[in-house]
């Protein structure tokens, strides 16, 4: 959301053209001392972002010993409001520079912008296309609401059979020659976990795909184990046949990352899934040889894999509640035209920085 | 540094991310799509603006449409070399002493890369000649990877894993943080080495990114090995002083070199400042007057009888070289044969 206060000052009729450089603005001021401004895309985030810039800083210590804080909220208000906060204007952006850090919230038409230094927060304001201003978005206080499974379905579909999925096309064909049964040639995993209907959950393991006449599709699974090997759940050569008879979904050692991403598979449609702990027998090295060679087609050939990005185990799952009102983007307005507001690491901030990915470890590597 | 069994995990869900063309992300507040022609979340679902992507995603991105492209362009094929170089840099950096095979864990990657650039897959190093109109020199780029040592291990050298993982001319037998040259062709000014025949031994045929094994693991090179001396120039052990001698003449050069312990078991006195080895100069270049490159440092094997075998001890850089320095040794130096194990 962004508060009344920045609405205002920013976004009112007429703000844009108005704007000077050089003039001053209490943003970290309203944003202190307002505590329904905490949620504010654009204030609370400069404000977050200028504690983070300066907190190690030798100012933010001098300026904490002089006013001897208790709390830090307390700190907030008596520290953060007196820094200066000055506007710039550039083209088609305005800055606020606080000190040595500066918040930049840009008009952005989809471009992509490099070189901009990393210690600006960028606000991303997108055009909003006529057709995109009626459609509001429904969402539910859960992932696992019919809703997030039915949007899942339309990228799905969208992807299947879109002519703006000109990229996708390649998976299109692969499914339509599966549903055809035309798709004797195509790849599918040596072995799959069958997890029945939404009306019919039962679970089994399809020991041979060929033997069984499996044609797929089937999902993939990533997530995060966090327990010692010998406890997983996992195929090994004793209970092979019991896995091909039936799956007890009641069986502890199930996780509940495992159930949601069978539930899931189930409503998106499709009867099989993927989890190597079950699809490759964990006491048959040769196995592992046989199906290790064929990992990369069977990433490839999935027909969705389902990320656990929020669990550091599997005991978390997949699904998880949520606020419906705090995630719609907000629309902003300038001369006449309508915007998205975004923050502009929503990608990296919401996926790459969860449990499952922990973004950095790539960049570890770097010299 | 991230601890082992996280390495692992962390690089096999880099794989699932990169090779899976359509993703689900269930995340902390909404559901995030990925497929090659979107991009989207439950509250912004018909796409999201190509601004809240940061650095890492846009790369990720790039790399994604690269692995699941149909036909190649050479700007995918230079990303798909700077995946490779990533992954391979990434990797090495975290301290897998107790891990499995390096190439076992980066097989899905392998096999992606080699699906598109359809060059063989050789132990961690890509054969190019397999592939019409790609340039061919390259593997003499590729042979020279530089490896070190993680501040994290205390200063000890990179170590040869003890049992066989790869042939010595590959990253994949080294125990410490590689880095890849770029796949740039480089022009010789004056050609240093040519490469008569390569292969690796699968220990499955079927597994061609798979591991290898010893027997049949060869490269064999024609080249002018040129004996040189290396004093240490500094307390640190890569910077040296080289200098190579023969009835021609003398030359020395400034020398960069791996931090591995093969290369110190070289040396020839007892604090260990000077290394006596024969080196192969592998590519050169006359950026300023002077001849730059890079070369390996080899090591007889020591098990066989035949002078011609050979292990790679390491890598050396060097720069500073005058060219008539360069001609009065190098040029009158004989060719010979070598096999490199």
């Amino acid at each position: 959301m962004i508060c009344g206060r920045c609405r205002a000052e920013f976004f009112a009729p007429g703000t844009w053209t108005t704007l000077r450089s050089g003039q001053r603005f209490d943003i970290l001021r309203w944003a202190c001392e307002v505590p329904e401004h905490k949620h504010c895309t654009l204030c609370s985030t400069v404000l977050k972002d200028t504690i983070a810039a300066l907190d190690t800083s030798q100012n933010t210590t001098d300026a904490l010993s002089k006013n001897q804080p208790t709390s830090n909220w307390q700190r907030d208000v008596k520290v953060w409001p007196q820094l200066p906060v000055k506007v710039e204007r550039r083209t088609g952006r305005l800055s606020f520079i606080v000190g040595p850090y500066s918040a930049d919230f840009i008009l952005q038409d989809g471009s992509d912008f490099n070189g901009i230094s990393l210690k600006a927060r960028l606000f991303i304001m997108s055009p909003r296309s006529r057709g995109s201003e009626e459609a509001s978005v429904n969402l539910g206080s859960s992932t696992e609401c019919d809703g997030s499974i039915q949007q899942a379905k339309d990228w799905l579909q969208a992807c299947n059979s879109s002519p703006e999925h000109a990229e996708c096309a390649f998976m299109a064909r692969n499914q339509t020659r599966r549903s055809q049964g035309s798709g004797d040639d195509l790849f599918v995993p040596t072995r799959l976990l069958d997890v029945g209907t939404t009306e019919k959950p039962e679970i089994r393991l399809v020991g041979d795909t060929k033997k069984e006449g499996v044609q797929g599709p089937y999902t993939t699974l990533s997530h995060m184990w966090g327990i010692p090997m010998g406890d997983r759940f996992q195929l090994t050569n004793e209970n092979y046949e019991q896995f091909c008879r039936r799956i007890d979904i009641t069986d502890p050692k199930l996780t509940l990352t495992f159930r949601h991403g069978m539930e899931v598979t189930r409503r998106i449609g499709v009867r099989y899934l993927w989890i190597d702990s079950i699809c490759i027998n964990q006491g048959d090295d040769a196995d592992f040889v046989r199906e290790s060679t064929k990992m990369e087609e069977i990433y490839r050939n999935s027909y969705c894999n389902i990320a656990a990005v929020d669990s550091e185990n599997g005991s978390q799952g997949l699904f998880r509640s949520r606020s419906p009102e705090d995630l719609p983007p907000d629309i902003v307005k300038f001369d006449g035209r309508s915007y998205t507001f975004l923050r502009p690491d929503l990608w990296d901030q919401q996926v790459l920085s969860g449990p499952l990915y922990s973004r950095g470890w790539v960049l570890q590597g770097k010299p | 540094m991230i601890s082992t069994i996280n390495a692992v995990q962390k690089l096999t869900r880099f794989a699932e991310r990169m090779l899976t063309p359509r993703i689900l992300h269930f995340a902390k507040e909404q559901i995030f799509w990925q497929c090659p022609g979107l991009t989207a979340c439950e509250s912004s679902p018909s796409s999201l603006p190509v601004g809240v992507y940061g650095a890492d995603t846009k790369l990720e991105l790039k790399w994604r449409r690269a692995l699941h492209q149909d036909r190649l362009t050479d700007l995918d094929t230079a990303d798909l070399n700077a995946i490779w170089q990533h992954i391979v840099r990434s990797y090495t950096s975290c301290n897998l002493t107790f891990s499995g095979d390096k190439l076992i864990a980066l097989s899905g990657i392998a096999t992606a890369m080699q699906r598109g650039l359809e060059e063989k897959f050789l132990a961690g190093l890509w054969d190019a000649t397999t592939v019409q109109d790609r340039p061919l020199a390259d593997l003499g780029d590729q042979l020279c990877w530089t490896a070190k040592t993680g501040k994290k291990i205390n200063g000890s050298p990179c170590v040869r894993y003890k049992d066989y993982r790869a042939p010595s001319w590959s990253w994949a037998s080294l125990d410490g943080i590689v880095t890849l040259r770029d796949r740039i062709i480089e022009r010789n000014p004056i050609p240093t080495f040519e490469i008569k025949a390569v292969s690796v031994t699968l220990q499955d045929e079927v597994w061609v990114t798979g591991p290898v094994k010893a027997e049949g693991s060869r490269l064999e090179l024609r080249v002018q090995t040129l004996p040189m001396e290396f004093k240490a120039t500094s307390r640190e052990w890569h910077r040296w002083e080289a200098r190579c001698t023969s009835v021609d003449g003398e030359f020395t050069f400034d020398a960069l070199m791996d931090d591995f312990d093969e290369v110190k078991s070289m040396s020839g006195d007892t604090d260990g400042s000077t290394i006596l080895a024969e080196v192969v100069i592998l590519a050169c270049d006359v950026p300023d007057g002077s001849y730059a490159g890079h070369g390996l440092v080899l090591k007889q094997y020591e098990q066989g009888t035949d002078t011609c075998m050979y292990t790679r001890a390491g890598c050396v850089a060097f720069s500073g070289l005058a060219k008539g320095q360069w001609q009065d040794v190098v040029e009158r130096s004989a060719w010979r044969d070598i096999v490199l194990l």
